[in-house]
């Protein structure tokens, strides 16, 4: 028995570092462990870089966040929710916050947020200023998304109904 | 035993490298069409130190990868629409953009490309992301490249942007 351990720990120093003291079962263990960082990736959880001002002052340019991709499998996102919206890939995403659901009509009346014709009252909003939006009721299957930081010029900010199939997910953080 | 798992592994070794010369030799459209765009954004990308004759030769250049015809139509933000209509008129405003422009960093991080049935044409949907120099804020656009193949050459006929929010 204590050969046995003595054989074991025979593997210099330098190589017990580098690749373990049996280097092929590092090796499978790299290989599972690479196949399940691309599994959580591609199905579960996406993580993600914010760059831009538009969820100022929830998320700040260059934090750094996750992007639930199961979040949506049986639900529907809820207002409140902030979301990642795909473009053409997924390698640039806006985020934004749903605020309309489907059916909804949302509105804008000197920066407050207007649902069916009542103002909602939205916490998470800090910087506001005076935008105005007419009435836009939002289709079946859609979801009005909006930036936190209304205080940006209403041309620059990118905000509307986004299809659930561009839904990609809820940020966790 | 041993010698038909080599003859197959060698077999094996032969189909894969096959392949791959093929690919190499023969690209498929889609990539043909990915490599020639991202080469476009390259092009297309300038920075403070570009000559005064290099951003004439580049804008230039950057033309050889529209149709003569070509129509472009981009919802630029604080812009609003903005429509230019032929190779000659793109490039013009291309060179304009260089001059007043102190750089661009002009990227496409996600391109879609999908070709139609008879080969000649084919769509690209992509997300542009553009750097200005000296502005805080990126541009990002998604947008929709269309393509035909014309005399062996994949030429951009039509460039619009695509509302990701409607």
């Amino acid at each position: 028995m204590t050969a046995v351990v003595q054989e074991n720990n025979s593997a210099p120093w330098w190589q017990v570092i580098l690749v373990g003291r049996n280097p092929r079962w590092t090796f499978l263990r790299i290989v599972i462990l690479i196949i399940g960082v691309m599994l959580m990736r591609q199905f579960v959880v996406l993580p993600i870089r914010v760059d831009g001002i538009s969820m100022l002052p929830t998320y700040k340019s260059n934090a750094v966040n996750f992007v639930n991709r199961l979040a949506y499998v049986y639900g529907k996102p809820q207002r409140g929710d902030v979301v990642a919206i795909r473009m053409a890939g997924e390698h640039i995403m806006l985020m934004k916050r749903v605020v309309g659901l489907p059916g909804e009509t949302v509105e804008f009346r000197r920066g407050e947020l207007f649902i069916d014709g009542e103002a909602t009252d939205e916490p998470y909003v800090k910087l506001r200023s005076r935008w105005n939006m007419p009435p836009v009721k939002v289709g079946p299957d859609e979801f009005y998304v909006v930036g936190d930081n209304r205080s940006m010029a209403w041309a620059d900010h990118k905000q509307g109904r986004a299809s659930k199939s561009k839904i990609v997910g809820r940020a966790i953080l | 035993m041993r010698k038909w798992l080599n003859a197959g592994l060698l077999l094996l070794a032969v189909f894969s490298l096959g392949f791959l010369g093929f690919n190499v030799l023969f690209p498929a459209p889609q990539k043909v069409i990915r490599k020639q765009l991202l080469a476009m954004a390259r092009l297309a990308s300038f920075d403070v130190n570009e000559a005064p004759l290099a951003k004439l030769a580049n804008s230039q250049k950057l033309g050889s990868y529209f149709a003569d015809r070509v129509e472009v139509a981009l919802d630029l933000p604080g812009r609003g629409q903005q429509v230019f209509s032929g190779r000659e008129e793109l490039i013009q405003t291309a060179t304009a953009a260089r001059m007043q422009l102190s750089s661009l960093n002009v990227q496409f991080p996600d391109i879609v490309v999908t070709v139609a049935s008879d080969k000649r044409t084919a769509e690209a949907h992509v997300t542009v992301k553009a750097i200005i120099g000296g502005q805080r804020e990126m541009y990002i656009e998604e947008m929709r490249f269309s393509l035909e193949k014309l005399r062996g050459d994949w030429l951009i006929h039509r460039i619009e942007s695509v509302n990701t929010l409607k």
